[in-house]
């Protein structure tokens, strides 16, 4: 049973790695680690959101006919579904940035931003 | 009329898109007509359902019958409706010009990244729904990477790779402002998040207009977002370009505009009581008039007939983003106005330069100097589009700027600095189009290389007779605009009609 405030703050403090890893690193696949730490810590926050503690896994285990909501003591399904649908936009958009970088590898024979000249 | 099947103007280009590689094994050209053929009826069926609402009022498209505000719903309005046809416009023109051009290699797969950015950004204005527009942006920005690398080129490479690392920080920004947003008030739904936006305290609020702001100003080619915007514009074709800056700007400005007024708005008189005397709007306006004045500085410096334009793109967004955040009706209607001028005025720009790139086979302007004297109508249309931009009287741009000068003045204060900026952005436009233009009409003999196209000329015409049609007659526009304007300034009627279809009423 964590509080779900130390989950924010690791989220928050991921995000800032990770803005950090893309302001000052000079190699290519470094940078996409550190936007890939950036989108694990937005994901990480989301899912959060829907966190309510010492709630059970949103799934009916038997069935029920009349029941209200609050009695089940489920958490928040929604944020889960968004963070699903995230994670895999966030594959298709790395899998994409990795052919780019290759393609950069290629052309300029170096990984590093500073040493591709002009064209 | 059942506007549930407004969704075809989503399906019909995503299905055909990745019909295409398929297709592109029987032929090339084939390839190019089918993804011509989808966005033409994507723009003739946008416009038939913007006329429609024009006159019988805005409606609601329910996606699998899930009720607003728990399923994700489309909401059809003079507004969304309007700039979803602008784009599908210059989407269909742009595939009308590719239909004449050479051949690349993987050119089907090329027409497909088109349909899917063109496709992405319709559905961006007209979705009601905050992550379905996220998840949108996504598959915008994906499509936009393919098309910046498509050319091949280093310059490419490093334009897409530079877009993704801005898109890439805008989406984690943009996934924590849904995260708050549905953390305070518990729905995506923007109509619900527009009702109940004093619930949230100021801190919040100020935070998620932050987060959203640093999200959608990417695509919105807003300063201190559009550093990524060189590099991409110089590195993909011109005719591509096209449709980055109307394609894709035109979709992040409306989708600003939708958080900042219809989530977040707040009557004026209201403010003071919420939020203390800070407006959230005041960060668009600084940011506008920032992104106007340095993006015609950086215009004034260039030589690459791309990068100049690329640099006018930016100012023109930075208007247009002034004038919604100023806010008023005069100024929301000369920003809707500009938006649609300058998506048209840029295409035509844009693909009567690709066309002359591909004649003179360069894209340096005092290399392309003399080729006005040879192919005359070609300059003398891109005179046309360079005048629609510039803002003289009787072309289309000359209205819209009048109007948001008009509400800059209205509003008064040091706004006043800002019409001294949009004023000066307009003399620096004159200076430096006409460069362009007098550089074509230059006497120095220049050798063609290549001969235009049929398809190429077909579309640069209807672009130039719709800069020439707004120009001479803008009132043809004046009822969509004002109430597209209406509903921007005023989200009651956003509001009733999305819910007013849903299971809270």
């Amino acid at each position: 049973m964590i509080d779900s405030i130390y989950i924010y703050i690791t989220a928050f403090g991921l995000f800032v790695i990770g803005l950090f890893g893309v302001l000052s690193r000079k190699n290519v696949l470094k940078i996409l680690v550190s936007l890939s730490i950036m989108e694990t810590a937005a994901n990480l926050f989301l899912v959060t959101v829907g966190y309510i503690r010492g709630a059970k896994p949103p799934i009916l285990t038997k069935t029920v006919s009349s029941v209200s909501i609050d009695s089940l003591n489920f958490v928040d399904p929604l944020p889960q579904a968004l963070v699903l649908t995230a994670i895999v936009i966030g594959l298709g958009t790395t899998a994409l940035a990795l052919v780019v970088a290759v393609r950069l590898y290629r052309h300029y024979g170096t990984l590093n931003i500073t040493k591709m000249g002009r064209k | 009329m059942n506007t549930n099947y407004a969704l075809l103007l989503v399906g019909i280009p995503l299905t055909t898109a990745f019909l295409l590689p398929i297709v592109g094994l029987a032929g090339k050209k084939l390839a190019r007509w089918i993804a011509f053929a989808a966005l033409a009826f994507n723009f003739v069926y946008s416009l038939g359902l913007l006329l429609y609402v024009n006159s019988a009022g805005p409606a609601v498209a329910v996606i699998g019958n899930w009720k607003p505000p728990f399923g994700i719903n489309f909401y059809l309005s003079p507004l969304s409706l309007f700039f979803a046809t602008t784009i599908y416009f210059v989407g269909m023109i742009v595939a009308l010009y590719r239909i004449g051009a050479e051949t690349i290699p993987g050119d089907e797969k090329l027409s497909t990244a088109i349909l899917l950015t063109v496709m992405a950004a319709g559905a961006v204005v007209l979705t009601g729904d905050i992550f379905n527009m996220f998840v949108f942006l996504e598959i915008l920005s994906i499509g936009t990477v393919i098309l910046v690398a498509s050319r091949g080129a280093g310059i490419s490479f490093r334009g897409a790779f530079k877009y993704i690392v801005f898109a890439g920080i805008g989406t984690g920004a943009l996934l924590f402002a849904i995260g708050f947003a549905y953390g305070t008030l518990g729905t995506l739904n923007m109509a619900e998040i527009g009702l109940r936006v004093t619930e949230i305290n100021f801190a919040v609020a100020g935070f998620i207009a932050l987060m959203f702001a640093a999200g959608l100003l990417v695509e919105a080619e807003i300063f201190p977002f559009n550093l990524w915007l060189p590099d991409a514009y110089e590195g993909s074709f011109a005719h591509i370009n096209a449709l980055l800056s109307g394609v894709v700007g035109t979709a992040g400005v409306y989708a600003t505009a939708r958080i900042f007024l219809t989530l977040l708005g707040i009557k004026v008189s209201d403010y003071v009581m919420f939020y203390g005397k800070f407006n959230f709007n005041n960060i668009l306006i600084v940011l506008g008039v920032l992104t106007v004045l340095l993006g015609e500085i950086a215009a004034l410096t260039q030589k690459n007939i791309k990068k100049i334009l690329a640099y006018s793109s930016a100012a023109q967004m930075g208007i247009v983003l002034f004038a919604i955040g100023i806010g008023t009706h005069t100024a929301l209607a000369g920003g809707v106005f500009h938006l649609f001028n300058h998506a048209v005025s840029k295409a035509l720009l844009f693909v009567a330069a690709s066309m002359m790139i591909h004649k003179a086979g360069t894209a340096d302007i005092d290399e392309l100097a003399g080729l006005g004297r040879k192919s005359r109508t070609l300059a003398l249309l891109f005179g046309v589009g360079a005048f629609g931009v510039i803002g003289i009287p009787m072309f289309n741009g000359f209205w819209s700027k009048m109007y948001v000068v008009k509400a800059a003045v209205e509003r008064g204060g040091w706004n006043f600095l800002a019409v001294a900026v949009i004023l000066g952005a307009a003399l620096a436009e004159v200076f430096y189009y006409f460069r362009i233009l007098f550089k074509l009409f230059n006497p120095v003999d220049i050798e063609i290389k290549n001969r235009g196209n049929l398809a190429g000329y077909l579309a640069i015409f209807a672009l130039a007779a719709v800069i020439l049609w707004v120009g001479i007659n803008p009132s043809g526009l004046g009822g969509i605009i004002n109430s597209a304007a209406g509903e921007l300034f005023d989200k009651s009627t956003y509001i009733s009609t999305v819910l007013g279809t849903g299971v809270l009423q």
